[in-house]
């Protein structure tokens, strides 16, 4: 017997056994799909996440902030998450920004919010010269444009204008702290100019005001001298008074890194260099490993579940299946082609349990993905090719036709003759 | 030409007391090609035991079993199956259709393990045992009869040499056991196949040209009772 023969005898069987025991096969199935899908999901969004965060659109190499926590100081500059360490004198600022390593230096003031979005006071370069990704800008759209350092707008990204309503034209409170509180409400209004496209990046969360609005924000003290000093209406602002969050870096070269890296944190006491970002990112990843490590251990478990449940299903049958393993027998078929029949019945519930885990597998990347851009801005990309969609497939069937090893072999030794007819 | 020679076949089994119960011994017996034979056995007789060593399912203590001058007992079991698949079929009392599977899907499915599946030739088997129309039905949309006619293209559908009925119309009323064992003998020579039948029906034996008492043939069962047919050796 042809070996093609062979196999779609054997694949007849199969069939019709799966829709004999067409329940028990659906719940089987269900829980190979669950296990594949979050095998893959628990691989592939771990990948896509850090690959997100560490080399994501960030646009800048590093961050200079107050002294403390460099991944503090990235987490509440590039991902707007976090609270910030403190803030560095306007000084700092303009130094490093005369620094001929220097390619673009934006500074940050942070400590306000609307409706929980983030409100950053910087420079109108931010959408002049600084690019998320090379060659692209955050340009407001039509009939948008960048706010004016000395007028009370504000450019938002595109995320806010999503969920808050807010559109050119439309006016806005600034609310005090980084968490939404409606008794903290400033009294200054600011009026949208300009909505930035979509740049998948924790920019589009984020409103960005002339950094003079932070200084001039009611309430906002600033102690760039050391003491205590509020700005008046009217007055210009002393430089020394000025303070900022933080100093967006792109440097001109990676060298330039190395170096402020070495005056700055190695030599220096005042200020902190959080370079390069997607070193910190990556050092937070390593930390919070333990998390994926886990959560593969449970994405495992459950295919050690679905292993067994594709083991006991397939058991269960063996009883009133002996009478056509012995009829199969009769007809002439070998031992090895009963058992080969059980093998590649487990084999066909785990890999049609597995193609059905990609629609696990999307579902569960795809919320991952909502999630994550809703809570970052940082868009994860679920169609992202990760050998886990492929090694999962290969690796469940494997686990089926093991599974089916055990049944497979009470078929292997069934009885023919006293399971055809009663032997007289 | 002999198509099955058996000589000096012994088979037992093991008691619960551990003793060796000899049920078969069937010192010769042979059949030609193409003859259809029955073999008269009451219950407890040996008739499937015998039945089971001649198909190859059972294996032999001693003796041969020579169909189509291959020796079935020196070959190992998966040669055997192979044999079996190839030469041989077999018509149970209780038809043994696999539930799941329609008519044709039976057919097919016995000659799956022997040359290969042909749908041609399954459709004409089904056709001339009258169920042309039924060929989609699964054996519980079906009459017993018409069970049986499925058995019966079944077991022609490798074109078998020996085709071994163990009570073939066991299950069948009396109208309906003529119907089938007419069908049976008459697709046998329409095959060329040879036919041994065991049955205990008298209306069914008496249509043979030759028919055996299983007791003469298998000394097995001589010396007791045919409830007691088994013969006790110490081992």
């Amino acid at each position: 017997m042809s070996g093609l023969r062979r196999l779609a005898g054997l694949m007849l069987i199969v069939r019709r056994s799966l829709r004999q025991h067409a329940l028990s096969t659906f719940v089987t199935l269900l829980s190979a799909a669950l296990a594949s899908g979050l095998v893959m999901a628990v691989f592939s969004v771990n990948e896509q996440t850090y690959d997100a965060f560490t080399g994501g659109p960030v646009g800048f190499d590093a961050v200079l902030g107050a002294r403390g926590s460099q991944l503090q100081l990235v987490l509440n500059t590039v991902f707007h998450l976090e609270t910030s360490p403190g803030n560095i004198p306007w000084e700092l600022y303009t130094t490093i920004q005369k620094d001929p390593r220097v390619q673009l230096a934006i500074p940050y003031a942070v400590g306000d919010n609307f409706n929980g979005f983030r409100i950053v006071g910087t420079t109108e370069e931010m959408f002049s010269r600084f690019e998320y990704q090379a060659g692209r800008k955050l340009v407001p759209e039509p009939p948008g444009r960048t706010f004016d350092p000395g007028r009370r707008e504000a450019v938002i990204g595109s995320t806010v204008a999503q969920k808050t309503g807010l559109r050119v034209g439309s006016t806005f409170n600034p609310y005090h702290g980084i968490v939404f509180d409606p008794d903290k409400r400033h009294e200054e209004e600011y009026v949208v100019v300009g909505v930035t496209g979509v740049s998948n990046s924790p920019s589009d969360r984020v409103v960005w005001i002339p950094i003079e609005g932070i200084f001039r924000m009611e309430g906002h003290v600033l102690r760039g001298t050391g003491t205590e000093f509020q700005a008046k209406a009217g007055e210009q602002i002393d430089d020394k008074h000025k303070e900022v969050s933080a100093v967006m870096l792109k440097f001109k070269s990676p060298q330039a890194g190395f170096l402020f890296d070495q005056t700055i944190n190695r030599q220096g006491k005042v200020s902190t260099l959080a370079w390069p970002i997607g070193k910190v990112m990556a050092e937070l990843f390593d930390k919070i490993g333990w998390i994926n490590k886990i959560l593969g251990l449970v994405a495992y478990l459950v295919v050690a579940v679905a292993a067994g449940s594709i083991l006991a299903s397939i058991y269960n049958t063996m009883n009133e299946r002996r009478r056509e393993f012995a009829i199969l027998r009769a007809l002439g078929a070998r031992r090895r082609t009963v058992f080969s029949a059980i093998i590649l019945e487990s084999t066909t519930i785990a890999t049609l349990g597995s193609l059905l885990g990609y629609v696990v597998y999307g579902a569960i990347v795809l919320s991952a993905a909502v999630i994550v851009r809703r809570q970052t801005g940082v868009a994860l990309d679920p169609f992202k090719f990760n050998p886990s969609l492929v090694l999962t497939l290969v690796g469940m069937s494997v686990i089926g036709a093991g599974a089916g090893v055990v049944p497979a072999v009470k078929a292997y030794s069934t009885d023919v003759a006293s399971n055809l007819v009663a032997s007289t | 030409m002999k198509l099955l020679e058996i000589t000096d076949l012994k088979k037992g089994f093991d008691s619960p007391e551990g003793e060796r119960t000899l049920v078969i011994d069937v010192p010769a017996f042979s059949m030609a090609g193409a003859e259809q034979a029955a073999l008269e056995g009451s219950s407890g007789s040996g008739k499937t035991t015998f039945l089971n060593l001649i198909a190859g399912i059972l294996r032999p203590d001693q003796g041969h079993i020579q169909i189509d001058g291959c020796d079935l007992t020196a070959l190992p079991e998966p040669k055997r199956d192979e044999f079996r698949a190839l030469n041989l079929s077999y018509v149970f009392q209780t038809f043994n259709l696999l539930q799941g599977y329609t008519a044709l899907e039976n057919v097919l499915l016995g000659m799956m393990f022997g040359p290969g599946p042909d749908p041609a030739f399954a459709r004409l088997l089904l056709e001339r045992v009258g169920l042309s129309n039924r060929l989609s039905y699964k054996p519980r949309q079906l009459s017993v009869g018409q069970q049986q006619r499925v058995a019966l293209a079944r077991a022609l559908a490798n074109r078998p040499k020996l085709v071994l009925a163990d009570e073939p119309t066991g299950n069948l009323d009396h109208g309906r056991a003529q119907e089938a064992l007419a069908l049976l003998r008459e697709a046998c020579r329409e095959n060329g196949a040879a036919l041994l039948l065991v049955s205990h029906d008298r209306g069914i034996l008496k249509q043979f040209e030759r028919v055996e008492e299983l007791s003469n043939v298998n000394l097995a069962g001589r010396a007791a009772p045919p409830e007691k047919a088994a013969q006790k050796v110490i081992r």
